[in-house]
This record gives C-alpha cells, sequence and structure tokens, in this order.
C-alpha cells in the first residue's frame, strides 16, 4: 500500500496541509506578537533620544578633557601661553562647553551623571567617583577605549582622537570625528577657512596655510607630531590646492594680489614660506600622560524605563517562541511524508520498478527553473515579512494573513515537492540527463565524442597494423640495428622542429619578461626568431644535402647506374642508401639474368638452325649432282620436285630465323630513315614480280616524307612480304592498293587487296606464325610472312594489324613518326 | 700455275657428305680437290701440297675455321672462301676481317657457289699481274672495276654489259664509293632533269645492275640499297 501511486498523491497533499497549518499559524503568531512588541518599544524613541544626549555628552566630554582639562597644572592653571589659553577657551565656549567666565559648563540635563578625569584633574556634576557610577546602564571611556553598556550605543570608539603640534604655534585636535586647531599667534590680521572638520584655520596673506595635511592621512602625520617640524615647502610639494578644495579661490584671489603685488615673472614668489615663529616665544603644550576616563551614568527614570522595555520584550519573545515548538510536530510530520513521498516517487507497482510519469518526461530544466522562482520567491516574501504584515493589516482583517501566508507556503512546499520529487525519479530512473536540454546536450556530445573515439581508435590500430606489417615486413629486410635508423630523418625534423618550437617560445617568454614595452619586446621576439630560424635552417640544410644524395642516387639508378654507393653509418640516409643499394643488385642481377636468358635463346636457335642447315645443305648439294647426272625421265621429274622443296625449306630456315630474332628484338640497327623512299624502293625493287603477276597495284602516296626511326632493312622485309602476301592471295586480275599517309604523329601504310578464296580466319590468326589464308595449302609460302612482318614492324616500335572486311584484306602498318 | 681449270681446291668441312658433295661440284668444273676434315688437316694439307682456293667452315673440331684460317694467313695469300652455317651479318663481318675473300652461307646454291669460286681464282690468278698496273683511269672496289675510257665495267676482270643509264648509275656510285645517294640525286645527276617520284624508275635501273654485277643480287656484294634512304657501292 506504501508503494501505491494514491498513497503518495494522499502524502503528497498531507505534507502541504501540514505546511499549511505550520504557516498560518507561524503567521498567526508573528502578527500577534507584533502587538506584544510594540507595546515593549513603546518608549523606545524616549530611550534613543536619551541616547544621543549620551553621545553629544561623552563628546563634550571627550573634548572638555583633551583640550582643557589635560592642559592644566595641578592648580587649575592652564599650562600655555595666554594667547593659547584664549584661543582654547574661545573654542571651547563656541563649542558651549565653557561659560563666559571661563569656567567648563556642560550643559545638561539631570538624566546623567557624569564624572571626566585626566591627569589628576577632573570634572563632573555628581560627588560619585568612577567607579561609583559605572555600572550594567553606564557608559565608559578609558584612554579612548570606550565601553559601551548593554542598552546604550556609544559612536565614540577608538581612534577617535588625535592632536599634534605645529612649529609656528598651531595645536590641531581631532577629536570624534570634529577638528579644532588652537592658534599661539595672533590671529587677528590673518584671513581663515573651515577645514574639513570643522576647525577654523587661520592663514597669512601670503597663500601659505598652517595645516600641514590632509585630515584623512592623520595617521600617518601622527608619528611626527612630537619633533618634526615642518617646512612650507614639503607641505606645498604635498599639497597643491586640491587638500583645501573649499580655499581655492581664495588662494587663487590671493595669487593674483600677489602678482599685482609683485613681480609677476618669478612664479617661486608667488607662495613664500611663512616666517617660522621664535620657538622660544612658543610654548609647547604636553600631551596629558595620565589617559583619560570618562564615565557617563544614566539616572535611575531612565533605567527604569529600560527595565521595562526590557521585560516587556522578552515576554513576547517568550509567547512566540512557545507558540512556534506548538507547530514542531506538524513541522516533523510535514517533513516525514515529504521525505517518503520522495523516497518512494515513481514506483510503479505494475512494473514494480520505478518507472518515469508524463510529467516526469517534461525538460527538467523547466521543472528547476520554477522550483527556483517558488523557492526564491518565498525566500524574498521571509525577508519582508514585516512589511508584508503590516500590507495584510492595513488591507485586510488581520485574521486573513494566516490564510494567505498558509496557502502561499503550502503552494511553494507542493511546487517544490513536485519538482524535486520530479528529479528523483528521474535519477532513479537514471533518466535525468536523458529528460533534460542540458543533459541531451552532454549527451550528444558524449555520443559523437564516443563515435569519434572510435574512429580514431580504429584509425590508430590501422595505422599499428600497418605500421606492425612494415615493421615486421622491414625487419626481415633488414636487421634490427638499422630499424633505429630507419626512420632516422623523420625523428630528427621532429627533434629539431620541436626543439625549435619550444625554443621560440622559451624565447617569447623571456622577451615580453624581460623586455618593458611591447615594441620592443616584438623586436627581441623577431631578433629571436631570426636566431632560431636561421639555426633551424642549418641544421636541415645537412638534412635536405643528405636527400639530394638519395635523390641522385635514385636518378642514377633510374638511368641504369648501379654503382654501389656507401654512406656513413650515423647518416639520416645510411638506410634508404643501402636499401637503394640493394634494389640496385637486385636489377643489376635481374637484367643480366633476363640478358643471358635471350643469349641462350638466340644461341639456342643459331644452333637449332645450324644444325638444320648442314643437312639442308648436303641435300641441296647432291640434288645438284643428281640433276646434272644422266637419269631417266621420270626421275628427272622427282629431282625437280625434291630440288624446289629444298629450297622451299631454306626459305623457311631463314625466316624462321629471322623470325626468332625478331622477337628477341637483338641485332637491331635503327636509323632515321623515310618511309615514302622506302615504299619507291621495295615498288621499285619487285615491279618485275609485280608485273609478272598480272595484278594491278595503286599506288597512293599522302606525304612528301615520312621520317621514322627503323632498321631499313626490317622493315624492307615488312613491305616485301606485305606485298608478297597481297600479290601471292589476291585473285587475279584485281586492282592493289597501297596507301601512305601521315596522320595523328603515325605514318601509316596501308596495303588492300581482294582476296582469291574465302578469308575464314580472325585477324589474329593469320599474323600467327604458320598460320595460311588457304587452308588447302597449295600455294608456294611458309605462313611465316605477316608473321614476321608483324615481329619486325614491332620491333622496329610501330605497330601492325590486319583488317578483314568481306572480301578485301588490309595490311596495316603504322610507325611513330619521328619528328 | 695459272690455269683456272688445273687449279687445286682445299675443302674443309667436318660433314664428310658435305665435302663430298662440294668435291663432286668442282670437279665436274675441272677442279682438282683435296680434303681436309678440321683446321688442322687443313693447315696439314696446305703445308704439303700446292693449293690455290681454301673453302672452309668455321665450325669444326680440333680446330675451327677461323683459327685455321689465321695460321694460313701467316703462310699463304690464296684466297680463303668461308662456307658457314652462320648467316648473321657479324658473322660474315668477322669471317672476312680475320682474313677470308668470300663467305658464303650454308644452305648455298651450288651454281653460286662454283660462280664464286672461279670469280676468286680469276683474281687471284689472272688479275694478280694487272693489279700492278694501275690506269688512272680505272676505278676498282673489290672484285669490280670501270674502265672511264672504255666506258666499261668488269667484274672479276669479266666484261659486262650495261647500258649507257646504268653505266653512268654504276660510275657515279663508284666515283663516291661509300657515300649514300638519293634516289633525286641520282636522277639529277645521272638523267640531268629536274627529278619528281622517280624513285621506281631508279630503283629499277639498281636491280638491273645489280643482277648484272652481282652474283647473287638478292644479297648483293658491292651495290647496295640503303632502305628508305638511297643507293652506294660500299668501298670494301
Amino acid at each position: 500500500m506504501l508503494k501505491s501511486r494514491i498513497t503518495r498523491i494522499i502524502a503528497g497533499i498531507l505534507a502541504c496541509g501540514m505546511v499549511f497549518i505550520c504557516a498560518a499559524q507561524a503567521a498567526n503568531v508573528f502578527s500577534k506578537s507584533k502587538a506584544k512588541y510594540e507595546i515593549a518599544y513603546e518608549n523606545a524613541d524616549q530611550r534613543l533620544e536619551s541616547e544621543t544626549e549620551m553621545n553629544n555628552l561623552y563628546r563634550k566630554l571627550m573634548i572638555a578633557g583633551y583640550m582643557y582639562l589635560g592642559h592644566l597644572d595641578v592648580n587649575g592653571k592652564y599650562q600655555g601661553t595666554q594667547y593659547a589659553e584664549k584661543q582654547t577657551i574661545s573654542v571651547l565656549q563656541d563649542l558651549g562647553i565653557m561659560n563666559d567666565m571661563g569656567r567648563l559648563d556642560i550643559d545638561c540635563s539631570k538624566d546623567f551623571e557624569y564624572r571626566v578625569s585626566i591627569n589628576e584633574n577632573d570634572y563632573s556634576n555628581t560627588e560619585k567617583t568612577h567607579d561609583q557610577l559605572s555600572g550594567q546602564y553606564s557608559v565608559m571611556g578609558v584612554n579612548g577605549d570606550v565601553m559601551s553598556s548593554n542598552y546604550f550605543h556609544c559612536w565614540y570608539n577608538d581612534g577617535m582622537f588625535n592632536w599634534f603640534t605645529t612649529n609656528y604655534g598651531m595645536t590641531y585636535y581631532y577629536i570624534g570625528g570634529n577638528g579644532y586647531a588652537i592658534f599661539d599667534f595672533d590671529t587677528k590680521d590673518c584671513d581663515s577657512y573651515v577645514d574639513e572638520l570643522g576647525a577654523t584655520i587661520y592663514y597669512k596673506l601670503d597663500g601659505t596655510t598652517p595645516i600641514p595635511y590632509d585630515y584623512i592621512d592623520m595617521t600617518q602625520y601622527m608619528v611626527v607630531e612630537d619633533e618634526q617640524t615642518y617646512s612650507f615647502d614639503e607641505y606645498d610639494s604635498y599639497n597643491d590646492g586640491a587638500v583645501y578644495g573649499n580655499q581655492v579661490d581664495d588662494i587663487t584671489v590671493i595669487e593674483e594680489q600677489a602678482n599685482a603685488e609683485e613681480a609677476t615673472e618669478n612664479p617661486e614668489n608667488i607662495r613664500p614660506t611663512l616666517p617660522v615663529i621664535d620657538e622660544d616665544a612658543f610654548t609647547k603644550t604636553q600631551m596629558p600622560e595620565d589617559g583619560i576616563i570618562i564615565t557617563i551614568r544614566p539616572s535611575d527614570e531612565i533605567i527604569a524605563s529600560i527595565e521595562s522595555e526590557k521585560s516587556a520584550e522578552k515576554e513576547a519573545d517568550e509567547y512566540v517562541a512557545t507558540k512556534l515548538v506548538n507547530l514542531i510536530p506538524y513541522a516533523v510530520i510535514a517533513a516525514v511524508l515529504a521525505l517518503y513521498v520522495l523516497i518512494a516517487g515513481g514506483y510503479s507497482k505494475k512494473e514494480k520498478k520505478f518507472v518515469l510519469t508524463a510529467g516526469d518526461k517534461v525538460f527538467a530544466e523547466l521543472y528547476i527553473v520554477i522550483g527556483a522562482a517558488a523557492f526564491f520567491g518565498a525566500v524574498c516574501c521571509c525577508a519582508s515579512i514585516d512589511e508584508l504584515v503590516d500590507f495584510f493589516n492595513r488591507c485586510y482583517t488581520p485574521d486573513t494573513l494566516p490564510i494567505i501566508s498558509g496557502a502561499a507556503a503550502a503552494a511553494v512546499c507542493g511546487i517544490l515537492l513536485l519538482v524535486v520529487n520530479s528529479l528523483i525519479i528521474r535519477l532513479k530512473c537514471r533518466s535525468l540527463l536523458k529528460t533534460s536540454i542540458i543533459g541531451r546536450i552532454l549527451i550528444k556530445l558524449w555520443e559523437l565524442s564516443k563515435k569519434l573515439w572510435k574512429q580514431v581508435k580504429k584509425a590508430a590500430v590501422q595505422i599499428y597494423k600497418k605500421a606492425v606489417k612494415a615493421k615486421t615486413k622491414f625487419l626481415e629486410d633488414m636487421v634490427s640495428r638499422d630499424m633505429l635508423r630507419n626512420d632516422k630523418l623523420t625523428r630528427s625534423f621532429i627533434l629539431r622542429t620541436g626543439i625549435a618550437i619550444v625554443l621560440a617560445m622559451i624565447a617569447c617568454l623571456i622577451s615580453i619578461w624581460v623586455s618593458n614595452s611591447p615594441d620592443s619586446a616584438v623586436l627581441l621576439i623577431i631578433i629571436c626568431g631570426v636566431i632560431i630560424l636561421s639555426v633551424y635552417i642549418y641544421f636541415s640544410l645537412a638534412d635536405l644535402k643528405a636527400i639530394q644524395r638519395l635523390n641522385e642516387h635514385i636518378s642514377a639508378v633510374n638511368s641504369g647506374d648501379y654503382t654501389e654507393r656507401i654512406e656513413a653509418l650515423d647518416s639520416p640516409i645510411y638506410v634508404p642508401t643501402e636499401k637503394l643499394n640493394n634494389i640496385s643488385t637486385g636489377i643489376q642481377g635481374a637484367v643480366e639474368k633476363q640478358l643471358k636468358s635471350e643469349r641462350m635463346k638466340i644461341e639456342l636457335v643459331t644452333n637449332v638452325s645450324h644444325d638444320l642447315k648442314t643437312p639442308l645443305t648436303s641435300i641441296i648439294s647432291y640434288i645438284d649432282l643428281l640433276s646434272a647426272e644422266e637419269l631417266p625421265p621420270a626421275a628427272m621429274d622427282y629431282v625437280k620436285i625434291i630440288e624446289g622443296k629444298s629450297q622451299r625449306l631454306k626459305t623457311m630456315v631463314a625466316d624462321l630465323f629471322d623470325l626468332a630474332k625478331a622477337t628477341s628484338r637483338t641485332d637491331m640497327q635503327t636509323e632515321e630513315i623515310d618511309a615514302v623512299v622506302l615504299t619507291n624502293q621495295v615498288l621499285g625493287d619487285m615491279a618485275d614480280k609485280i608485273e609478272a603477276s598480272g595484278r594491278m597495284l595503286k599506288c597512293d602516296i599522302q606525304a612528301e616524307s615520312a621520317s621514322i626511326n627503323a632498321d631499313g632493312k626490317k622493315m624492307y622485309r615488312v613491305f616485301q612480304n606485305v606485298i608478297d602476301n597481297a600479290l601471292k592471295y589476291s585473285m587475279e586480275g584485281t586492282r592493289i592498293y597501297l596507301t601512305l599517309k601521315n596522320e595523328n604523329e603515325k605514318c601509316s601504310i596501308t596495303i588492300k587487296n581482294i582476296a582469291s578464296y574465302e578469308m575464314t580466319f580472325s585477324p589474329d590468326e593469320i599474323t600467327e606464325r604458320f598460320t595460311r589464308g588457304d587452308e588447302s595449302r597449295s600455294t608456294e609460302g611458309n605462313g611465316l610472312g605477316l608473321s614476321i612482318a608483324k615481329s619486325f614492324t614491332e620491333a622496329c616500335g610501330g605497330s601492325f594489324r590486319v583488317d578483314i572486311d568481306g572480301d578485301v584484306f588490309a595490311a596495316i602498318i603504322e610507325m611513330p613518326l619521328s619528328c | 700455275m695459272n690455269n683456272i681449270e688445273n687449279s687445286v681446291i682445299l675443302v674443309v668441312d667436318d660433314d664428310h657428305d658435305i665435302v663430298n658433295a662440294i668435291a663432286a661440284l668442282l670437279e665436274r668444273e675441272g677442279y682438282s680437290i683435296r680434303k681436309a676434315y678440321n683446321g688442322l688437316e687443313a693447315v696439314d694439307a696446305l703445308m704439303r701440297e700446292d693449293i690455290q682456293l681454301i673453302l672452309i667452315d668455321i665450325m669444326m673440331p680440333k680446330m675451327d675455321g677461323l683459327s685455321a684460317m689465321m695460321k694460313i694467313r701467316t703462310m699463304k695469300n690464296i684466297p680463303i672462301i668461308v662456307l658457314s652455317a652462320k648467316s648473321e651479318d657479324s658473322d660474315k663481318i668477322l669471317g672476312l676481317s680475320m682474313g677470308a675473300d668470300d663467305y658464303i652461307t650454308k644452305p648455298y646454291n651450288p651454281m653460286e657457289l662454283v660462280a664464286r669460286v672461279q670469280s676468286n681464282l680469276r683474281r687471284y690468278l689472272s688479275l694478280g699481274a694487272a693489279d700492278s698496273v694501275k690506269k688512272s683511269s680505272v676505278l676498282r672496289i673489290g672484285g669490280l672495276s670501270l674502265d672511264r675510257d672504255e666506258k666499261q665495267v668488269y667484274i672479276d676482270g669479266e666484261p659486262v654489259k650495261l647500258t649507257a643509264t646504268e653505266y653512268k648509275i654504276t660510275e657515279l656510285l663508284m666515283e663516291n664509293a661509300g657515300r649514300v645517294f638519293s634516289a633525286e640525286e641520282i636522277y639529277s645527276r645521272v638523267w640531268n632533269e629536274d627529278s619528281y617520284s622517280v624513285e621506281n624508275t631508279v630503283m629499277v635501273h639498281i636491280r638491273h645492275i645489280r643482277e648484272k654485277i652481282e652474283i647473287n643480287p638478292g644479297d648483293p656484294r658491292y651495290l647496295k640499297v640503303v632502305w628508305g634512304i638511297g643507293y652506294k657501292i660500299s668501298r670494301e
């Protein structure tokens, strides 16, 4: 039952109700107690009046004590010049603490009894001693340290009295926030002003003033009050008008006067020093050795009134306290209920766990703002409770206040409970972040950073894997000693750059620290920067040279120079150079191997053809001998056949040999030749053959010349073979077309003919070795012609292809033009 | 013994059949034949007998043709014809520079073989004396000579019948032996006309000359076509 939602709601409402009761009761108590306190403070005004009076009295006693009593000798005679006494008396009379007779007469009601003692001189309006006067309600001050009574506050605390004497006849007192200047010289002809503390200060017409300090800086001058004298020069340098704010105009007037009287050219004469008064004629007064004691005791009447006030106040306090204690159980119940709500809040009986309700899915910030507003509103109301109470008392009947304040308190409590409960439920469900804007942003950021970290990690892992792979591979190639030197270039670069950056930073800091102006700092930084940069470049150049060497090495290898290069073991390019050396050796080996195998191939072909040629030589020789013999006609025919075939065999062996050589591309003598000239030469060379074949050869040369780089003999073979082929396999009576033209930086020669048979082969097949157009192989030829043509063309850097379009057979030779 | 018909020829080859065939071929022409089957035997035979011409193979056991040739050249001045299956240009150049007078590749044409043997013998025996009589009007390159007074071309001493144009071309090329002439140049200098598309004409003439002066026109010894450039008669 405790776990169900409804219980919680009831508990919450109950708690609010308790708060309502508490607040209403409290408000009631406060409003009632107010009346009681008012009774207690009925006489407060009177008391405050007394306090002011007491403070005035205290001040007067202080002045009288310090300025007058302190300077009296045991006989009650003033210790000082007559003039000073006169001045003092005049000041005291001005203050109303001395009568016309020159006797102290402090006007005071009978409310206070007082005594002031200094230097065994004292003054009082009572017979009582200090001890008798002192008590719970009295104020007593010893040497400025004031002991205020519990009921009267004394405003004049310590530090309120200072005095000093100048060497030109002035004693300045600073008592209780007021200044009093006593002059020991005739002030008849002097002008005067009143300083900030109220003391009348006289000054001569020459513009000098005798008060050498700003009262604010009093303590500073206290030290020198006894012995040190002041010259007006010093004084002038300290104060230039500012201190005498209200006197500046006067001084200006004086200056003008002085200017009128004296030569204006000499500004130093404007303020001549005040003539120093004869020290012998001026008797310095002494500070009283014994401390001053002031005691003031209020009258019994006042004491009685204070006591009655106190007891009334106490009574009111007790009333409030007892009433409020009665509310504690309610408060406790409210607190327990609230605690229960907070602890059990959000639990779902159905799901047996804490769940979020719809309200808990609203952004948490909103709740917090509402809660905070309610809380601070309540705090503000409490702070200004007096005004509120007054307001209610004025506007409504006193009974409304408890209801309204109770309702307000209950509402605030309800809101706070809701807010805190919702927040706690979110915490319980671990979804506080999810349901707040800031939290969501944080979550997003966290996810983003997680994703980023994942990617970074992935990349790092990949790099690491690659690095490990590279390392493993590297280890296979190199001994571990070299691995350390592998990345020397990078390492030294990073180290160098790091040092340079750190140095630059240090230089910046030092520059800023050392120099006293931004300009010089910038200059220093630039100088340091230049130095650091030069050193950096100097060290970088060494590496650059090494890289250049490496580059040269690579270029050399590229151009086929495989000579090994030696680098110092500590050189940054030691490892790359070694690797390059290895590569060079490898390439060299491979090239040599290739060349060797080529040579072997040629040798093989040569040997084979030699082996073929030797028996063929015998055959041909003996056939020749045989044909010279007298043979029966039939045998003669046979010999003729054998002769023909042996001739073909001979050509074939030669062709085979040529083909092998062309494929291996050895024995090439490339020079710059003219394809046009070559074509004409071939045509001239074969003119008889063409004529004998009965075919027409139509020649269309579309270029003046066509320079190509090729082996003339080989190209002759190509042309010869192609034309032979055309003559052999073209239909009788048809024309053969030869076209030569330059296009796209190529010289292309096309020989077209109409085949005398159906071409069932593909263009690729016909250029294969031993492929013949007519499958019956009835005509002469060995099937090597086009294949040789193709090989030779390719060996010369050109291309050879065959196009078949119906019965039209076209051989296309393309050679790159050399210019 | 200046009679060409009675000349003694030494045939050297490790293949007995070939030696016999050549022997039969040349005996038919009336020459006396001595046989040897390697370089050492050849040198031996040469020491023992009076021999006017040697036909020698290169690849042989014991002592190869080239070594034998070098040995022979230290003793005799007789014509040496190399008869080899090695048909590469480099082989021919090597053989000729080692002291051979002629180079025939196997499998040879019997007729050509006979012709070359005769040509070499003629030069060695008949023209040897004529060599010393140097006429300024006679141009001579190897076995090819041209007498400007007689307007006659001889090949190994035998007169060759050339047409006027063919003679002029031969003369031009022989006067500037080794230099390559383009068809245009030949045309303008021989025909004394401006040339235009004359390649064919010149080539046809060249081919005719070659057929007349060369033993094997397919593999010319004197008048050579520089394919794609022009024509020349090479200085030997």
